[in-house]
């Protein structure tokens, strides 16, 4: 033991939340694209994934404040009585000269989240910027925590094993492999989830764990495997001052999981559909996004592509979302806080499942 | 007497010996004895001018100086001779040294003298000399091991406010890595003197304490040495004669964890230290010259993160911080006594450099060239009344250059507080500065008035030359018994990287305050002495730096306090002291007083140490309630970066926990033909409620914990001295 070993002793305890943790009340991520327009000054849309007590979905909506800003500690100056440059999920909003600075005060009850984002125009091109997740794959990896030991954890030891297909579930205690096609792994990748533990591959890959786990140099000190339940997953991608976002969900599960679509990336419980469908929301706090669907009526005959989608009624024009929605039902819309739970109970909605856009996609 | 003896002394030649004290006062009644051979010589007693003369046949003689509450002094001595022998008597040896300490005259209020016994013997110093003061009474109790605990904060200042000299040669730091050893070891020390506050006009440019140290220029009169290691360090030193009047003196310590290839993930480079002395003397601490080079140097390279709470590619990716930092110090410097006069004057060159690093995210790089000059003076009008004088220059060449760093270098703000203010600089500054003084000592000794007068100039601080007036009152009204009073304005221009656009403002004012103490010494059966100090200092502009902002001045500052010391000790058998010391530091910032960086309320220490035969055991107590620190208040979340910018709270709203820390000793000698070899073992407790390093925060900085540092932990070392 040396003098010196204080440094090395010194310890500290984990926090109970990281980084990787969709929990409570957070602002997860914020998206910032550019409107396309020839004149100035330049305007943007701005895109957010937010969690409201820990889910993907809220039923009361947060407060959202939007400031132009030149520095981005003005913000810490905003209240409730200050006057927003915009307000709601996704204003389109037009930067004022000399202020490129976008900052958000975000409040849920006694909770506030202050954000911002540095616009640059210079990054616009999206080479110039974070890569944008095509989706979220997740797929199963033989690494049950039964075998998470410092040798099995080491990031080469887990890079040789093989990968399953995607998988839209995974029983308590195993693992998925997650990626995002479309972000080169020397890009990085910011993993996070409402549940379990991740371990990290490479710059955009990650392993993840359906179990609560506290290790330290690869072993195993505590362990809380996950009961069943959905499991909600963001990939935020970060470049040139320009992030964005993915999202998934997956089914944790002994048995069989019960029915689900996958739309979207998201996943909508109530019926397994493989084509676009009519289905009506049902508020339903165990499901993915919090609605489930039901009375599921499949369209007749098929489209054959997205062109004769569009001659059918999603059904969604008319919801009472804070921001004008369009097209088939997209469970992300509550994620981004678009649509609030609650005035989409008893909606009816088409659905397009992602198999059949996979499908109609690949085809020759 | 023999009749060998009687004839030699037929042909003797007469030695004149002058005996004094360290401050040049003559000790009357000291006995001189020369030895002609083995067993029979001459001896002498001093006269009221210290002079004793003994008549001695040619040749080479033994010489022995003896007086009631100093160190006897032994030396070697050829006749005949031109000049007198001058004997100065270091700090003593002699059982009734207490009270010569607490007694002796001094031009500074209140004095703290660490002396080799302490150091060696003291649980919990490492026997290292510099790293007892942090345990003095006045100075701020820092927790081990922490970032911060190599700070020097005394009666409630703050660290950039006080000034280390060594030989009169300003210093940059004064501790390895995080206090774990000073910068210069014991074995080169002669004199080491903490001044906490209303010191005389000898050092100025300083609001705060004053380190003096004073190298060890006894001459040796064969080669002598040491050598050490303990799972810190291991290191020598060897003085030896050369010549007659010619001696050298060398000094080297190094860490040595990382020779062995030591390392981790969360220190990918181990801390490296080291420091060296050479030294090539004439003549003695009287009169002589010689020249100098000393160095010191930190490095390492560590992990911001706590590396096993992260997966393996976040600790991969994991910043890391890498910090280097040195002084070197060439020097030359001649002594000379005259019956009037005497003195010194140093030439010194300090050159420093600081390198401060974290991955991806800034660096910040300091490096300076310090060319100094320095007399003092120290005269005598008539019999009793003195005077001394001074004058200090320097010239300094200094550039800095700064990248700053992103949200994540507030993580080490301490360490290398440029990068977190966030502003890039790079700049070169050039700086004169000018110091003289001169005081008096006037009165007979049982009331004493030592006025004094100090001006200062500084090329950064515009034409403006300073006058700092003080003064000390002291009274001995009965033997045994002192009063003091002293008080005086003190002023100090902002350090030198302060001044650059980017760390601070070239227009920082000058911080000026006044400052007054009162005190009593009392020595209660010749042995025990008890002290009582009280002070107030009044700041105008002092300097206060906060994590992730510009180094800026407020209003006002004040620190008021009181400390209370007990001390007993028998030379080479046992020491004992207990200290007790309550202030409160505070500062007017934005028309609000808020606590002081140094505000620590309370500190108490214990201390004990028992020679029994070749074994000593030691043990000693710290407490101090908890020093100030600013909170965070959670953060701005930077969507671009998926990164998170802390948000600070009120500046030092929060405090540390109280500290505790038991040390205790058990060292065994060996006695062996020509050297000895000492064992020691010591165990450092600090309870788990007391053992917090330094905050640390969740990813969004909304929760903040602890780093904690060991509760037990067991050190073992070996010296051998020859």
């Amino acid at each position: 033991m040396t003098l010196l070993l204080p440094m090395l002793l010194a310890c500290q305890d984990p926090f109970a939340v990281d980084r990787h943790d969709l929990v409570g009340f957070r602002i997860a991520a914020i998206e910032a694209e550019p409107v396309e327009s020839t004149t100035e000054p330049r305007a943007w849309d701005v895109r957010l994934a937010v969690v409201v007590d820990g889910r993907p979905f809220a039923d009361e909506q947060p407060l959202l404040s939007w400031f132009w800003l030149e520095d981005p500690v003005e913000l810490e100056a905003a209240d409730a009585l200050s006057e927003p440059d915009g307000v709601g999920p996704a204003p389109s909003l037009t930067a004022p000269e000399g202020q490129s600075v976008l900052g958000l005060l975000a409040r849920y009850g006694d909770e506030e989240q202050r954000s911002f984002l540095v616009l640059d125009d210079t990054a616009a091109a999206p080479s110039a910027a974070g890569a944008r997740p095509e989706r979220v794959r997740a797929r199963a990896v033989d690494l049950p925590v039964d075998t998470l030991d410092p040798e099995t954890s080491a990031v080469e030891a887990r890079r040789n094993l093989p990968v399953g297909s995607d998988s839209t579930s995974v029983v308590s205690g195993e693992a998925l492999r997650l990626d995002a096609p479309g972000v080169p792994n020397t890009e990085r990748v910011r993993w996070m989830a409402t549940a379990g533990t991740f371990l990290e591959l490479d710059g955009a890959t990650t392993d993840w764990f359906a179990s609560d786990l506290t290790l330290d140099e690869g072993e195993v000190e505590e362990r809380a495997d996950l009961p069943e339940q959905v499991v909600t997953f963001l990939a935020l991608s970060t470049g040139s001052h320009r992030s964005r976002f993915a999202a998934t969900d997956r089914i944790v599960s002994a048995e069989e999981p019960p029915d689900h679509t996958q739309v979207h990336g998201r996943l909508l419980y109530g019926a397994d559909l493989d084509r676009p469908a009519y289905a009506t929301l049902v508020a339903d706090d165990l499901a993915p996004s919090g609605l489930a669907l039901v009375d599921p009526t499949p369209i007749d005959p098929v489209p054959r592509d997205l062109q004769e989608l569009e001659l059918f009624d999603p059904g969604t024009t008319a919801l009472p979302c804070f921001e004008p929605v369009f097209g088939p039902f997209d469970p992300n819309w509550l994620l981004e806080l678009l649509c609030p739970r609650a005035p989409l109970d008893g909606a009816r909605v088409l659905v397009v499942p992602d198999v059949w856009r996979d499908a109609i996609t690949e085809a020759p | 007497m023999s009749p060998l003896v009687l004839w030699s002394l037929a042909w003797a030649s007469e030695l004149l010996v002058i005996v004094a004290d360290p401050g040049g006062d003559p000790i009357p009644g000291a006995r001189v004895e020369a030895f002609v051979d083995a067993s029979e010589g001459a001896e002498a007693q001093a006269d009221e001018r210290g002079r004793a003369t003994v008549d001695l046949p040619d040749g080479e003689h033994r010489l022995l100086v003896e007086a009631p509450g100093f160190t006897p002094r032994e030396q070697w001595i050829t006749v005949p001779r031109k000049r007198p022998v001058r004997v100065t008597f270091q700090p003593s040896e002699a059982a009734l040294e207490v009270v010569v300490e607490g007694m002796r005259t001094t031009p500074h209020a209140t004095r703290h003298v660490v002396d080799a016994e302490k150091a060696m013997e003291t649980p919990g110093t490492l026997d290292d000399a510099v790293r007892l003061v942090q345990s003095l009474p006045s100075v701020t109790v820092q927790r081990e091991y922490s970032p911060t605990s190599g700070d020097l904060s005394v009666r409630g200042s703050a660290p950039g406010d006080s000034r280390y000299f060594l030989d009169g040669i300003e210093i940059p730091y004064l501790y390895h890595f995080n206090q774990y050893a000073s910068v210069f070891p014991t074995s080169q020390i002669g004199t080491l003197e903490l001044l906490p506050s209303t010191f005389s006009a000898q050092f100025g440019d300083a609001v705060g304490a004053v380190v003096d140290a004073r190298s060890r220029l006894d001459v040796p009169q064969a080669a002598h040495g040491s050598a050490h290691v303990n799972f810190v360090m291991v290191g020598g030193d060897v003085r030896s004669p050369v010549s007659e009047d010619v001696w050298v003196s060398v000094s080297g310590r190094r860490s040595y964890q990382d020779l062995g290839g030591e390392q981790t993930s969360q220190y990918p480079v181990w801390p490296i230290f080291h420091d060296f002395v050479v030294r090539v003397e004439r003549g003695d601490a009287e009169e002589g010259t010689g020249a100098f080079v000393m160095s010191a140097s930190d490095s390492y390279e560590r992990a911001i993160d706590e590396l096993d709470l992260l997966d393996p590619v976040e600790a991969e990716r994991a910043p890391t911080v890498q910090y280097a930092e040195g002084f070197e110090i060439y020097g030359m410097h001649h002594r000379f006594r005259s019956d009037a006069v005497s003195g010194r004057a140093i030439a010194a060159a300090v050159r420093h450099r600081r390198f401060g690093a974290l991955t991806g995210e800034g660096q910040e790089e300091l490096s300076s060239w310090t060319g100094t000059v320095r007399a003092d003076l120290v005269g005598r009008v008539a019999k009793v009344e003195r005077w001394n004088a001074g004058i200090e220059g320097r010239a300094s060449d200094t550039s800095l250059v700064v990248a700053p760093g992103g949200p994540e270098a507030f993580r080490v703000a301490e360490e290398v507080p440029a990068l977190a203010r966030g502003e890039a600089t790079d700049g070169r500054l050039l700086r004169r500065q000018l110091g003289t003084y001169i005081g008096a000592r006037l009165g007979p000794s049982r009331l004493m008035l030592m006025p004094s007068l100090r001006s200062e100039w500084d090329s950064s601080g515009g034409t403006a030359m300073r006058l700092d007036p003080r003064l000390l009152v002291r009274a001995t009204p009965v033997d045994g018994t002192a009063l003091k009073l002293a008080g005086g304005r003190y002023t100090q221009r902002p350090e030198t990287e302060w001044l650059f656009e980017g760390a601070g403002d070239p227009d920082l004012p000058t911080t000026t305050s006044w400052q007054l103490s009162a005190g009593v010494e009392q020595t209660l059966g010749g042995r025990l002495e008890f002290a009582l100090d009280t002070y107030l200092k009044e700041l105008d502009n002092p300097v206060v730096e906060l994590p992730g902002e510009l180094v800026r001045t407020v209003a006002q500052g004040r620190s008021v306090g009181g400390e209370a010391l007990l001390r007993y000790r028998l030379r080479e058998r046992f020491f004992t002291a207990g200290w007790v010391g309550v202030q409160q530091s505070t500062v007017l910032d934005e028309d609000s007083w808020r606590p002081a960086d140094g505000d620590q309320r309370v500190s108490v220490g214990m201390v004990a140490s028992w020679d029994v035969g070749r074994t000593n055991l030691g043990a000693r107590y710290r407490f101090a309630s908890g020093l100030p620190f600013t909170p965070l208040a959670g953060s701005l979340y930077d969507a671009g970066t998926d990164a998170w910018v802390p948000r600070t709270g009120p500046a030092n709203s929060d405090r540390y926990p109280a500290y505790h820390k038991v040390d205790l000793r058990v060292a065994y000698t060996w006695t062996l033909p020509g050297w000895t070899l000492t064992a020691s073992a010591e165990v450092w407790l600090v309870p788990r409620v007391s053992a917090q390093l330094y905050p640390t925060w969740n990813y969004d900085y909304t929760e903040q914990d602890w780093v904690v540092g060991p509760t037990v932990l067991p050190l073992l070392g070996l010296r051998a001295r020859f």
